[in-house]
């Protein structure tokens, strides 16, 4: 028994003595001293360990290797807002320079990031918004409108204009997915009134839990021409139930998620165009901004952005730029 | 005074278990043991704590409540909600008002309806969170006037609100479970529910109150979770019952019941939170968390039960 205590206890001894070294994943080299000491950028997604974040970290350690920026990138390891207020608090202590957090909800990590910007943070939100006053900047991967327009758009051409619709996106809360929803009714008020959507599903950022409720919504509206899935695990999850019910070609799928995670369901015929952007450029571009404003404590309306070139800024959000479609034709060329 | 300690000694261990984790934490961060630091951690931790409080008692008994977390949630909503329709005095009678309820609700169902405690909490947990999002259909409140904010961001002399609501319902829950009576019925309840019964205890009466109590807790617990985050949403508190028992058991009150340490579930609930702040500073990630707050509590388990085992044969 004594044995047994005194493995477990030096496992957990060993274990956080290495875990509490694996943090910093760039160094910083001398290019990267603003007014004398290194940058600190500390990045937080929504949650780790779904491949749309782990792109956006694969293109923030590429601008942060090429500016010689420390970047601290981690999050919770689900979608939990609370958890985010509690790792910042801990991050605003260590006095980072840049604070960039993809917020799970628009309001209430507004006290913690106000909290950051009073203690002399600068803080930035990128893929989902905050309140405004709660940051500096909002990097914006493509505008609400041109996403929302861009799925609807899809849609109604692959279904011809008319017919029932679901959406399954992520959580209830989160700021992005909701404006994206209002640009698609409106988009559809607007240019394609015979789409009717009849069901909203929310079920949380969870692979599984969208593939259930897709099935089920399956055997509930038997009507339904097309299903759209708008978070980067709804899709996947939605475009499986659709193949394993047999009706690959007879529903449309499309939605917001990455090449790799569709490549097989594009290849099937399953679901035929994928929206999304880069999300590789977007933790590139958020850590270029996030660079650029700890060096001068602004962001100019236009600024280099190493390899994306020049970025424009309007008002207080950077856009990226228009979304991108991806196609049986070149899904095959991306490795996000 | 040897008495004393041998009495205490699971609270002890604990808190020594807790001196060398800080001491560790310590030494991986300069900013760990700061002021600043574990203020702000305790603002963290007061919500569950204060669920602690009376989930020891249920335990206690035997029992269990999963739906506090929900139920945070539907007292968090409603009070939101009754806020902007009718002000702040009814929007702190409908949380407490909620919290009552739903406590009642279960206490009600356990001893009228004889059920099982997890069986109808865990229904309740569900019943409560569908509430919620019912209730707001999802839309979140925030607009809160600023001196709402006092409760969940603000202090009192330098040290933060919620800590000190914490502690003064910690205090109480402790001298309920040392120095009243409920306190020992409800241990004797959790010890051997029968032969309370046939000694004429009110088991009934004891565990409605017990339920309904924590329901209170709930409410109060919910007023500083939307006021920390100057937002009332429907998902708040989820899976904070989790972090609540985990506290709970940690702290040395057996699952089984049959007797309780408040004092046993203020360190859990602390240790629990030093852990994961301390990793947080020290730069661990957030999967690296996760894996040595298990091995951190399989430890502390098996110290309890060794302190416990020893006791009992002493």
């Amino acid at each position: 028994m004594n044995r047994i205590l005194g493995m477990l206890a030096s496992v957990a001894a060993a274990i956080c003595l290495v875990g509490c070294r694996e943090e910093a994943t760039t160094a910083p080299s001398p290019g990267g001293k603003a007014g004398g000491k290194a940058v600190t950028v500390g990045m937080m997604p929504k949650l780790v360990g779904i491949p749309y974040f782990n792109a956006c970290r694969q293109g923030a350690e590429e601008a942060a290797k090429e500016l010689g920026v420390r970047l601290v990138y981690d999050g919770p390891i689900t979608a939990d807002v609370n958890k985010q207020a509690e790792m910042l608090d801990t991050w605003i202590i260590r006095k980072m320079d840049v604070l960039a957090v993809a917020p799970n909800d628009p309001h209430a990590l507004a006290p913690t990031l106000k909290k950051a910007m009073k203690k002399g943070l600068s803080v930035l939100t990128w893929d989902a918004d905050s309140d405004e006053d709660s940051r500096n900047f909002f990097v914006n991967q493509a505008t609400y409108e041109q996403i929302g327009y861009a799925l609807v758009d899809v849609m109604a051409a692959e279904i011809g204009g008319k017919g029932d619709v679901a959406i399954i996106t992520g959580t209830l809360t989160a700021a992005n997915q909701n404006k994206w929803m209002e640009q698609m009714r409106k988009r559809i008020a607007d240019a394609h009134p015979g789409l009717n959507i009849v069901a909203v599903k929310a079920p949380g950022e969870d692979q599984d839990k969208a593939y259930q409720v897709t099935r089920d919504l399956l055997r509930a509206a038997p009507d339904l021409k097309g299903i759209f899935g708008i978070t980067s695990v709804a899709l996947p999850g939605a475009a499986k139930a659709v193949q394993d019910a047999g009706m690959s070609g007879k529903i449309a799928v499309t939605g917001l998620a990455t090449p790799k995670d569709m490549r097989k369901f594009v290849d099937d015929g399953t679901v035929k165009t994928v929206v999304l952007w880069s999300p590789v450029d977007l933790g590139y571009l958020t850590v270029y901004a996030a660079r650029r404003l700890a060096d001068d404590g602004k962001l100019p309306e236009e600024f280099e952005a190493g390899r994306l070139g020049k970025i424009t800024r309007v008002g207080t959000h950077i856009l990226l730029g228009p979304p991108l479609r991806f196609t049986r034709e070149n899904i095959a060329r991306f490795d996000f | 005074m040897k008495r004393l300690l041998r009495r205490h000694i699971c609270e002890l261990a604990l808190l020594a278990v807790l001196i060398a984790l800080m001491g560790f934490m310590a030494s991986r961060s300069e900013h760990f043991l700061t002021r600043d630091n574990l203020f702000e951690l305790s603002r963290h931790l007061a919500e569950a704590g204060i669920l602690a409080c009376g989930m020891t008692l249920i335990i206690m008994t035997g029992g269990i409540d999963l739906s506090v977390g929900s139920l945070l949630g539907l007292a968090g909503i409603a009070m939101g909600y009754a806020w902007r329709l009718w002000g702040a005095g009814a929007a702190f009678g409908v949380v407490l008002t909620v919290g009552v309820l739903g406590g009642a609700l279960n206490g009600l169902l356990i001893t009228q309806a004889k059920l099982p405690p997890l069986v109808v909490t865990l229904a309740t947990m569900a019943l409560f969170r569908g509430g919620a999002m019912i209730i707001s259909r999802a839309e979140p409140v925030s607009d809160f006037p600023a001196f709402f904010e006092w409760f969940g961001q603000g202090d009192v002399a330098g040290v933060p609100t919620q800590l000190l609501l914490w502690l003064a319902i910690a205090v109480v829950a402790a001298l309920v479970v040392v120095r009243t009576p409920v306190g020992r019925y409800a241990a004797a309840i959790g010890d051997n529910e029968r032969a309370a019964r046939f000694a004429a205890l009110p088991v009934q009466r004891v565990k409605l109150w017990l339920y309904t109590g924590m329901g209170v807790l709930c409410a109060l617990a919910a007023v500083v979770y939307t006021s920390r985050f100057a937002t009332a949403k429907a998902d708040a508190g989820m899976g904070m019952e989790l972090q609540v028992i985990t506290a709970v058991v940690i702290g040395g009150t057996p699952i089984t019941g049959g007797r309780g340490t408040v004092a046993g579930s203020f360190l859990g609930v602390i240790l629990l939170g030093i852990v994961r702040n301390g990793l947080n500073l020290a730069g661990a990630t957030s999967v690296v968390q996760e894996i040595i707050l298990g091995a951190i509590l399989i430890v502390t388990a098996i110290i309890s039960r060794r302190v416990a085992v020893r006791l009992s044969r002493a």
